[in-house]
C-alpha cells in the first residue's frame, strides 16, 4: 500500500465573513507528500483556508488545485482531501469499525477487501481488537486514533488536520506529535496540519506556514523561521523572543549595525529593515550568555529577578536605556549570579535580527 | 468496569442507593398501579366472562375473542384502523420530520417561537378542530363555496367529507404537533459535525441524511410513529365525525359495544386484540428500522 499525496496549490485566495476579512488574498504551494503546519492565534484564518480546502468554505475569490485538479466549487465528497476534525465527530450510532469502515462502505468497496483495510487501518494507528467497540467507550486519545484511520482508510491524496490534538492532555499529546509524523512518513499523504501550538509545529512540520490576521506572515523550514523570524509577530509567536528597542546606523557587510542606548551592536538585518530611525532587535532567551568572554555583543544591566527552572535559570536584566531582557542561562552561569547586582550580557550577532517595529508603535 | 469489579464492591450502600431509588418511584408507580394496570386486570378478567340477562357473569369462556378475531364486521374494522391509523401516523410523522429538521438545522433564529406555535396547536381543542375541518371541507364548506365563487366546480365536490381520507388528513391535523416533540428532541442532540464528516468521507447530501442523520433520529421518530399511531388507532371521535361508513374504526366498534350493547366482555376482548395488535405494530416497525438503519 503506497498511497501517495498530492500537491496543493492555493491561488490569491480570499474571504470575508461580513465586513471581517478571514482571508486576504492567501496563495501557498504545497509540495507533494509534505507535512505542512499552518500556525497562528485563533482568528488568523488558519482553520478557514483548511476549511476552504475541505470543500466546507467557499473563498470569495481566487483558486485551490489539487495534484493538478482545480477543487474549489466541488463539494467535500468530490474532493481528493479528507479532514480530521477537532471534535473528531465520530459517528455515534456506530462501532470503531464501522466508523473506519464508513468511506468504503459510500465507495462501494466489496466486504472483504473492506474488512482487511479496515483492519490494516486500525492496526496502523495501534487499536487492533477495538473494532467492535462502541465509540462512546474510547478515550480522548482513544477517539483521536479511530477518527485518524477514519479520514485515511480510503487513502485521500491530501489529509487535513484541524488541531486534532488540541483536546488531549500535554502528555499524549506529545506521544501522538510523533506517531502522526510516523504515519506521516509512512503514506506518504500530503499533511495540512491546523494547530496555534508553536511547538506542535516545530516539532512535526517540514514546512510551518505563520498566519496572522488573514494573510501569511512567513514560511519556511522550522529552524528557518526560529532563527530568521520575519517580523515582531513572527519572533513572538514562535518560540520566545526578546524585542528590544534601538536605532538602526546603517550596515557593515553582511550585518546591520544598531544602537542599544550608548551600546553599538551588530545583528543580522530583517527584511525590509530601515538603514537607519527606530528598529527592534529580536533576540532569543537562550542565546544570550550572562558570561560573554569575547562575544561580539555585549551590553551592561543590572540582575532584576532570578527564576530557577530545575535544568536552567531565567535573568531578568534591565539594561541601561530601561529595557527588561530575559535571558535563559546553564546552572553554571546563573547560579553565580545574584539579584541587584551587575551583569554584563553578550551574543552573537548571528543570533539576533533587526526588524521593523511595527505600525501601531 | 469489569463485572469482577462490580461484584466486589461492598453490598450495604448499593441497597441503600436502591432504597433511595425506590422512594423516588413509588408516588408515580402507585399512581399508575391503581389508574391504569388495576383498570386493565380487571377488563382482562372481564374479556374471559360473558354477560347474561344485562349482568356480567363470571363464567370463564374463550367466546368473546373467538368472536373478536373471526367476526367479518371486526375484522373490517380492524383493518380499517390498521389503514387509517398507519397513513395518519406516517403522513403526520412525515410532516412533523420535515418541520423539526427545518427548525433544527436551517431556521435556528425560529427555533423558540416555532416550538411555542407547536405547543399551542397541541392545546388547542381536539373537538374544535374536527369541527373546524367540517367547516372547511363540507358540502357548504369554505374549500366548496370557494371553488364554487371563482368557477371552477358547477356543484360541490362530495368526496372531501366522510371518508377514510377525511378521517386520515383530520387525524394527520392533530397528530404533527404530538409527532414534533419526539422528533425535535432527538434531532437537538444529532451532531451537525458528524453529518459534516460522513460529507467529507465521500457522501453526498442524501447519502449523509440516509447514512448518519436519519439512524441517528431514528430514536424520536420510532417515538413519533409509535406514539401517533396509538393515538390514531384508539380514536373514535375523528371517525365518527369525518369518517363516512367506509371510515369505521375499531374505537368506534368498541365505543358501542361498551356503550350502546352494554357487552362489557365482548368490549374488553376488542380491546384487548386491538392492543396487541398496536404492540405487534409498534414492535415490528421500531425492530425494522433498527436494523435498517444502522
Amino acid at each position: 500500500m503506497t498511497p501517495s499525496g498530492a500537491s496543493v496549490s492555493i491561488r490569491a485566495v480570499a474571504k470575508s465573513f461580513g465586513d471581517t476579512a478571514a482571508l486576504r488574498d492567501v496563495s501557498l504551494e504545497l509540495g507533494s507528500g509534505e507535512f505542512v503546519s499552518l500556525l497562528g492565534p485563533s482568528g488568523c484564518g488558519k482553520t478557514s483556508l483548511l476549511r476552504i480546502v475541505g470543500g466546507f468554505l467557499e473563498p470569495d475569490q481566487g483558486e485551490v488545485w489539487v495534484g493538478g485538479e482545480r477543487i474549489d466549487g466541488l463539494p467535500p465528497n468530490k474532493r481528493p482531501v479528507n479532514t480530521v476534525f477537532q471534535s473528531y465527530a465520530l459517528f455515534s450510532h456506530k462501532t470503531v469499525a464501522g466508523n473506519v469502515a464508513f468511506p468504503l462502505e459510500v465507495a462501494k468497496v466489496g466486504k472483504a477487501e473492506r474488512r482487511e483495510r479496515v483492519e490494516e487501518m486500525l492496526a496502523m494507528v495501534r487499536l487492533e481488537g477495538f473494532g467492535e467497540r462502541p465509540v462512546s467507550a474510547l478515550s480522548g486519545g482513544q477517539a483521536q486514533r479511530v477518527a485518524l484511520a477514519r479520514a485515511l482508510v480510503a487513502r485521500p491524496a491530501v489529509l487535513l488536520l484541524d488541531e486534532p490534538l488540541a483536546a488531549l492532555d500535554l502528555k499524549l499529546r506529545k506521544a501522538m506529535q510523533l506517531e502522526l509524523r510516523r504515519i506521516h512518513d509512512r503514506l506518504g499523504t500530503t499533511f495540512v496540519y491546523v494547530t496555534h501550538d508553536q511547538e506542535e509545529a516545530l516539532t512535526m512540520s517540514d514546512r510551518i506556514v505563520l498566519m496572522n490576521e488573514g494573510a501569511i506572515v512567513q514560511e519556511g523550514e522550522p529552524r528557518a523561521i526560529y532563527d530568521l523570524p520575519a517580523d515582531p509577530f513572527a519572533s513572538d509567536f514562535l518560540g520566545e523572543a526578546n524585542l528590544i528597542e534601538a536605532e538602526a546606523a546603517g550596515r557593515t557587510g553582511e550585518l546591520a549595525v544598531a544602537r542599544i542606548g550608548s551600546k553599538r551592536i551588530l545583528a543580522r538585518p530583517g527584511p525590509e529593515v530601515p538603514a537607519s530611525g527606530p528598529v527592534l532587535i529580536s533576540l532569543r532567551p537562550e542565546r544570550i550568555s550572562t558570561a560573554p568572554g569575547a562575544a561580539a555583543n555585549r551590553v551592561p544591566g543590572r540582575v532584576q529577578r532570578l527564576v530557577f527552572l530545575g535544568h536552567a535559570v531565567r535573568v531578568l536584566v534591565e539594561l541601561e536605556n530601561g529595557a527588561v531582557v530575559t535571558a535563559q542561562v546553564s546552572r553554571g552561569d546563573g547560579d553565580g549570579l545574584a539579584e541587584g547586582g551587575s551583569v554584563e550580557l553578550g551574543w552573537e550577532p548571528e543570533d539576533a535580527v533587526l526588524m521593523e517595529p511595527p505600525a501601531a508603535l | 468496569m469489569s463485572s469482577e469489579a462490580r461484584a466486589r464492591r461492598p453490598l450495604a450502600p448499593r441497597l441503600r442507593r436502591r432504597g433511595a431509588a425506590a422512594a423516588q418511584i413509588s408516588p408515580a408507580a402507585l399512581f399508575v398501579l391503581a389508574f391504569a394496570v388495576a383498570p386493565l386486570v380487571i377488563f382482562l378478567l372481564y374479556s374471559f366472562w360473558k354477560v347474561s340477562n344485562f349482568e356480567i357473569v363470571s363464567e370463564w369462556n374463550l367466546g368473546n375473542y373467538s368472536e373478536a378475531l373471526g367476526e367479518e364486521v371486526y375484522r373490517r374494522a380492524f383493518l380499517n384502523t390498521l389503514r387509517i391509523a398507519g397513513s395518519a401516523a406516517l403522513l403526520a410523522t412525515l410532516i412533523a420530520y420535515l418541520f423539526a429538521h427545518a427548525m433544527r438545522f436551517h431556521l435556528r433564529r425560529w427555533q423558540e417561537p416555532l416550538l411555542f406555535c407547536v405547543i399551542v396547536a397541541l392545546f388547542s381543542g381536539y373537538l374544535v378542530r374536527i369541527f373546524a375541518w367540517r367547516t372547511l371541507l363540507g358540502e357548504h364548506g369554505f374549500i366548496n363555496e370557494t371553488l364554487l365563487s371563482i368557477g371552477i366546480i358547477n356543484e360541490p365536490l362530495g368526496f372531501l367529507l366522510y371518508n377514510r381520507i377525511a378521517a386520515v388528513v383530520v387525524l394527520a391535523n392533530f397528530l404533527v404537533p404530538l409527532a414534533i416533540l419526539p422528533i425535535y428532541g432527538v434531532l437537538q442532540n444529532v451532531d451537525e459535525r458528524e453529518v459534516l464528516a460522513a460529507r467529507d468521507l465521500g457522501c453526498g447530501p442524501a447519502g449523509a441524511f440516509r447514512r448518519v442523520t436519519l439512524p441517528l433520529a431514528w430514536p424520536g421518530i420510532a417515538a413519533a410513529l409509535a406514539l401517533t399511531f396509538i393515538i390514531a388507532a384508539a380514536d373514535y371521535l375523528t371517525p365518527t365525525l369525518v369518517g363516512g361508513v367506509n371510515g369505521t374504526m375499531i374505537g368506534q366498534t368498541i365505543a358501542t359495544t361498551f356503550l350502546d350493547s352494554f357487552d362489557w366482555p365482548a368490549g374488553a376482548a376488542i380491546s384487548f386484540v386491538t392492543l396487541a395488535l398496536i404492540l405487534l405494530i409498534v414492535a415490528t416497525v421500531r425492530l425494522l428500522g433498527n436494523r435498517v438503519l444502522r
